[in-house]
């Protein structure tokens, strides 16, 4: 080391010169950094002077801003001294100033090199060394002060604005400061306001061909709603309501008068239909009807099954009949067994659908354990246990009832062979058969009777007691869960921040739910069975007064007799029992709709009141993405809208399940097969005609259904129309309607072969002015309307004068009506005279011909009509066919609307 | 050796290359940038090329250098019909005096310390190469037999921009082998006032024999001792990177308009330049005026251009100068 010191020269001069420079350098830092941190603590400053002055800040929290300014300041300028700064960057600045060819930094970076050698050989190292004394003879060229000269830092200007800005800003008195009362602000003038009613001119034309569906599809249904449609736009003219409430009225209306099976569903029964027609087409009795079905000819269908219950009525050979009652009963297996295929198949898709979210969960969680996916995986897993037992029990209960239902028949089958023998007969028969003779009647199938009859009671008995005991452990596991409830809940408001007790409570509660939901399915399926009863009842009830003849009156007169002491024409009791059964069953129905409805207020009401805690939560985390709980919340709540959603979905598909139509086809010809085996044919052949009532309505539904779905367009095209309705312009004192308005009038009026207003077009619009006194029909059959003059609209006043120049717009609505309501007396300015005019032979004008004059003279013309009909089916199969935007649609619609026909 | 003994080196450097540049001055008016690029190539090692039109005096130049060298000297105007042979040499036969004949070698033009390869881009590639591999190997096969160009060996090629028609532009690969590409520009009014007061008097000026070739191996070897700060040889590493369309330091310049940039012997070349210049005046290590002084001659025939590049007429010149104004000197 010694000798590397004494070979490299002594370089102090430079490393002094080097400290100066770096010394000023720091310097100028300093300045820098202070001046910038002054920028900033004065504007921290004039922020808590601001709120103090509100009474927002205290007076100790003032001065802490006042320091904290200050300590800004300081330590910005101890940051802008102490910075690095590199010898070499220092040495660069000297020699740049100097002017010495990079001589102090090359000697600097020579001497580092040679000192770090501790004493060995360096390369060029006698050039080395010369260039270091060489620098150290130039050292004094340099000047720390030329190569860093202290500058007015960079940001003074700016401070010295700022500070200015914030002396005056200081002194500013606050309007609002901490000594002033609030002074609240005065209330907004209520503006007069009346009821600002739309122009719906335009929306009426679609209202119109809303009605022309109802008409050609003879649908009442539409025709009603047409009319109520028909009531709420003038409310809406008249500003009585306004759009939303509108909007909302449509859609109640909608849902009311085109709810119904949609395409899907309709061809869903076809397709079910078409597989059931298959199978009849095997029986020789059911061919043609399955041939029928199979071909969709609903109609043919019909025909059929009439067939089928004359057959049935009229059919006496008992081994036709049985045939006939198994082709019957067949259909309905056949339907059982697809409506048990869907139901399966849809079971399974929901569980195959929950086991995939499962797994999916599970390889999630096993990568990242994150607590809202455990508690989604948790859901998930109970709604799968759920379902797994709830189709495990159905299975049960099937299987039950199959066994059930089998003992029923072999007791059926035993009771009618024996049912001519009387018990006393029955005991000789037994004496007979050990005396060895022969007994008159089947002593063994009695017998087994009797078994078959003490075992299908000892089932019932057991199936009984294990539903009375399946009931209690449930009331039990219930009335347990509550409790567990209760303390759960009381635990979490004592403290609320315990994930885990949150956690349990919610698991609980869920438990809780699905018992509910169980209970419900039982209630409803128990309900389901109870009501078929009725049903069946009533038919029977009504059967028995059908074969009496009875008209409603005749009964109500039967009544009368039997209370005078007379005899009525008609059974009392029937009348009475139907009565009461019919009673029972509206009981039924309408406590299972209060129930419905009860349950998707509860559904409404809980998802609004989720929705509204989704948002809250977004919101807050929007604010804070960081805070963990909220996410938590906003999981959870997310979760509990799609069990909702799924809910929904569930008690849809169980009510589409009950509403099928072919299910109670299914029924009506299960029981015209029982009624062939009792030998009550004429009972069959009703069933029969039931059966074929059902398919009428699935044809009807289908007919109907191409008509809603035209009504469902024409109600989007109505609804388009009605966002783009302005409202009515303020003070032309009682027109309808702005310059907008009284363009479209006019347009009507010229369209209808009728003179228009020539100011309303000025010129430089792109209009022709108004054709005062036109408006011939070709051949001039027509004469033209009065020249440029209508009654002043609804309210006088303001009407466009009799030159058609177009009056003022008035300052307001107008207070009154003019006295002269109808306007001045119509002059006619057209001479004409009545013409008798002979046809000319000939093809007429052409279709382009026809056009242009219908746009120069209007659209009321018999030529024009015929070429618009042929045009306008082209059109609608255009905008049936293509994917036209619900925008442009209304603009084409509105188009071909404004160029109709006129009258 | 002591710091005053390499100070009295470098000022004898110094003091030789002013006498020889003072010398050239005296025939050769102006130009002083491309005499001391020329005598820079000499000294470095390398080989010079320069580009100007006809007339500008690229031939007397050479020829003063030559003289003021005390050095072979010999050209070769460059033509399309010359063979390598005729620069490299060839085998003859000769008879000798006893009348048996024998296998010679003549030695061509190359065989000189400065040869002049005038209009170069007239001559087919074939020759090109032939001497341009001459020019890298300083030496020359022929038949299996090598010879050993005498150093130093200094090749100044000419070549003009015009008349391209029937020239051979040299490749990217052979340009790169010019230690630097000297751009003889037209001498301004009052250098051509002394042109002609000097070449139409009664006697034209000639060079004096101004340093010989020993003193130039000597010199030659001195410029290798020169050292270099890692700064200033950052510098110069970062301004032949800024060249590189690709690299990080590339200016918008030369990304816009640059192909290729400049190989790894640009910067060779920069350094072995800037040690020179550090030396002629009179300095012991190199600095980043010294880089920035011999950087354009020593890159612009190193950047390949693109067609946009091309397409503007941007000169290579106008990147380097950029890439100059645009890099640090201190990282």
């Amino acid at each position: 080391m010694a000798e590397v010191d004494k070979r490299v020269p002594d370089t102090a001069a430079i490393h002094a010169l080097l400290r100066r420079t770096r010394g000023r350098l720091r310097l100028q830092g300093a300045l820098e950094w202070a001046t910038t941190g002054a920028i900033v603590a004065i504007n921290l400053a004039l922020v808590g002077l601001f709120l103090w002055k509100l009474g927002r800040l205290s007076d100790a929290a003032l001065v802490w801003t006042f320091v904290a300014g200050g300590a800004l300041v300081a330590g910005a300028a101890v940051a802008g001294a102490v910075r690095a700064v590199a010898d070499g960057q220092v040495a660069k600045r000297l020699d740049r100033t100097a002017e010495l060819a990079d001589r102090l930094g090359t000697a600097l970076e020579f001497e580092r090199q040679l000192r770090g050698a501790k004493g060995q050989p360096v390369e060029h190292q006698d050039f080395k060394l010369a260039a270091i004394e060489d620098a150290v003879r130039h050292a004094s060229k340099a000047s720390p002060k030329a190569a860093a000269p202290l500058r007015r830092p960079r940001d003074l200007g700016a401070l010295g604005v700022i500070a200015a800005a914030a002396c005056v800003l200081a002194l500013v008195r606050l309007p609002l400061s901490r000594e002033e009362a609030v002074i609240k602000a005065p209330p907004a003038p209520v503006a007069e306001t009346q009821p600002q009613g739309y122009e719906v001119d335009a929306v009426r034309d679609y209202l119109d061909a809303l009605k022309d569906t109802a008409i050609k599809d003879d649908n009442p249904d539409l025709a009603e709603m047409a009319k109520k449609i028909a009531a709420l736009l003038d409310q809406l003219e008249r500003g009585e309501i306004d759009k939303k409430e509108l909007f909302e009225q449509l859609a109640a209306l909608e849902a009311e008068h085109l709810a119904g099976p949609d395409d899907a569903e309709m061809q869903e029964a076809l397709t079910e239909l078409e597989d059931l027609g298959k199978e009849l087409a095997k029986d020789k009795a059911t061919q043609q009807l399955g041939e029928a079905l199979k071909e969709g000819d609903l109609q043919k269908a019909q025909d059929e099954l009439e067939k089928l219950g004359q057959q049935a009525a009229s059919e006496k050979d008992p081994k036709k009949q049985e045939a006939l009652a198994k082709a019957l009963e067949k259909i309905s297996q056949t339907e059982e067994k697809l409506a048990e295929q869907k139901l399966k198949k849809s079971n399974d898709e929901k569980l195959a659908e929950l086991k995939k979210d499962i797994a999916k969960l599970e390889k999630e969680l096993a990568k990242k354990d994150e607590p809202e996916k455990r508690a989604e995986l948790e859901d998930k897993k109970r709604e799968l246990e759920r379902l797994m037992k709830k189709d495990a029990a159905e299975k049960a209960d099937k299987a039950e009832a199959d066994k059930q239902k089998q003992f029923e028949d072999e007791i059926k089958k035993l009771a009618e062979k024996t049912k001519d023998c009387t018990p006393a007969e029955l005991e000789q028969s037994r004496q007979d058969l050990a005396a060895g003779k022969k007994p008159k009647c089947d002593v063994k199938a009695a017998d087994e009777l009797e078994k078959k009859r003490q075992e299908l009671a000892k089932l019932s008995a057991e199936k009984k007691e294990r539903e009375q005991k399946a009931e209690q452990e449930r009331q039990a596991q219930k009335d347990k869960l509550a409790e567990q409830i209760r303390q759960l809940e009381k635990k979490a408001k004592e403290n609320p921040s315990d994930q885990k007790t949150q956690a349990e409570l919610e698991r609980k509660r869920d438990l809780e739910r699905l018992m509910r939901q169980d209970e419900h399915d039982k209630a409803e399926k128990a309900e389901k069975a109870e009501r078929e009863k009725f049903e069946s009842e009533i038919k029977k009830l009504e059967r028995a007064q059908k074969l009496q003849k009875c008209t409603p009156e005749q009964i109500a007169q039967s009544e009368k007799d039997e209370a005078a002491g007379k005899k009525g024409k008609c059974d009392k009791l029937i009348a009475d029992k139907l009565g009461k059964l019919k009673r029972e069953l509206k009981k039924l129905e309408d406590k299972k709709a209060e129930r419905d409805k009860q349950r998707e207020d509860d559904r409404t009401a809980s998802r609004k009141k989720f929705e509204e805690e989704k948002r809250r939560l977004e919101k807050k985390l929007q604010d804070n993405p960081k805070d963990q709980e909220a996410r938590r919340q906003l999981d959870k709540n997310k979760r509990q809208l799609d069990r909702l959603e799924r809910d929904k979905k569930e008690q849809q598909q169980a009510q589409k399940q009950q509403k099928r139509q072919l299910q109670r086809l299914s029924r009506d010809l299960k029981r015209s097969a029982e009624n062939m085996r009792n030998q009550k044919p004429e009972d069959a052949k009703d069933d029969l005609d039931d059966a074929k009532d059902e398919v009428g309505k699935m044809e009807d539904e289908i007919r109907k259904l191409s008509g809603k779905k035209k009504a469902k367009e024409q109600m989007g095209s109505l609804r388009e129309a009605l966002r783009r309705a302005q409202k009515k312009q303020r003070g032309e004192g009682g027109q309808q309607g702005g310059r907008k308005g009284q363009k479209l009038r006019d347009f009507y009026s010229r369209a209808a072969g009728q003179p228009g207003n020539a100011k309303v077009f000025q010129p430089g619009q792109g209009s022709k002015p108004g054709q005062e006194g036109e408006g011939q029909q070709p051949g001039g059959v027509q004469p033209g309307a009065p020249g440029g003059q209508q009654p002043g609209g609804e309210q006088a006043g303001n009407g466009p004068p009799k030159d058609g120049s177009g009056g003022q717009p008035g300052g307001g609505i107008g207070s009154d009506h003019d006295p002269n309501v109808l306007g001045g007396a119509t002059k006619n300015k057209v001479k004409y005279a009545e013409k008798e005019l002979e046809g000319v032979k000939g093809k007429g004008p052409s279709r382009s011909q026809v056009i242009q004059s219908a746009a120069q003279k209007g659209f009321a013309s018999r030529a024009y009509e015929k070429v618009y009909t042929d045009y306008q089916a082209v059109v609608d199969d255009v905008m049936n066919r293509e994917k036209v935007p619900l925008g442009y649609r209304h603009y084409i619609e509105r188009y071909f609307k404004l160029i109709k026909p006129r009258q | 050796m002591k710091p005053g003994e390499v100070a009295a080196l470098v000022q004898a450097f110094q003091a030789d290359v002013q006498r020889l540049l003072g010398e050239i001055g005296q025939v050769i008016v102006g130009h002083e940038e491309i005499v001391r690029g020329a005598v820079m190539s000499l000294l470095a090692g390398g080989h010079a090329l320069l580009e100007g039109v006809p007339g500008l005096g690229k031939t007397m130049l050479v020829k003063t250098i030559a003289e003021a060298l005390d050095l072979n000297f010999s050209r070769v105007q460059f033509t399309p019909d010359l063979m390598p042979a005729d620069i490299l040499g060839t085998n003859m036969i000769v008879e000798d005096e006893r009348g048996s004949k024998y296998f010679d070698f003549q030695r061509g033009a190359i065989f000189a310390n400065i040869v002049l390869a005038d209009e170069i881009n007239r001559a087919t590639p074939k020759t090109q190469s032939a001497l341009l591999e001459a020019m890298q190997e300083q030496r020359v096969t022929v038949a299996k037999q090598t010879f050993v160009l005498e150093p130093p060996f200094f090749v100044l090629a000419t070549q003009n921009p015009l008349e391209m028609e029937g020239t051979y532009p040299l490749p990217e690969a052979q340009l790169d082998r010019f230690f630097m590409k000297l751009k003889v520009e037209f001498p301004t009014r009052e250098h051509l006032h002394t042109i002609l007061d000097r070449t139409t008097a009664a006697e034209n000026p000639h060079a004096r024999k101004i340093v010989t070739r020993e003193r130039i191996l000597e010199m030659k070897e001195l410029v290798r001792r020169v050292p270099v700060a890692r700064p200033v040889q950052d510098f110069a590493v970062r301004v032949l990177e800024a060249t590189h369309p690709e690299s990080p330091s590339a200016t918008p310049a030369s990304k816009k308009y640059v192909r290729f940039g400049s190989s790894p012997r640009g910067a060779q070349s920069i350094l072995l330049g800037a040690k020179i210049s550090a030396l002629m005046n009179g300095r012991f290590a190199v600095a980043c005026d010294d880089i920035r002084k011999v950087a354009p001659a020593c890159l612009r025939h190193r950047i390949i251009l693109n067609f946009e590049g091309e397409a503007e007429g941007v000169s290579t010149d106008q990147i380097v100068a950029e890439i100059l104004k645009a890099t640090p000197e201190a990282k």
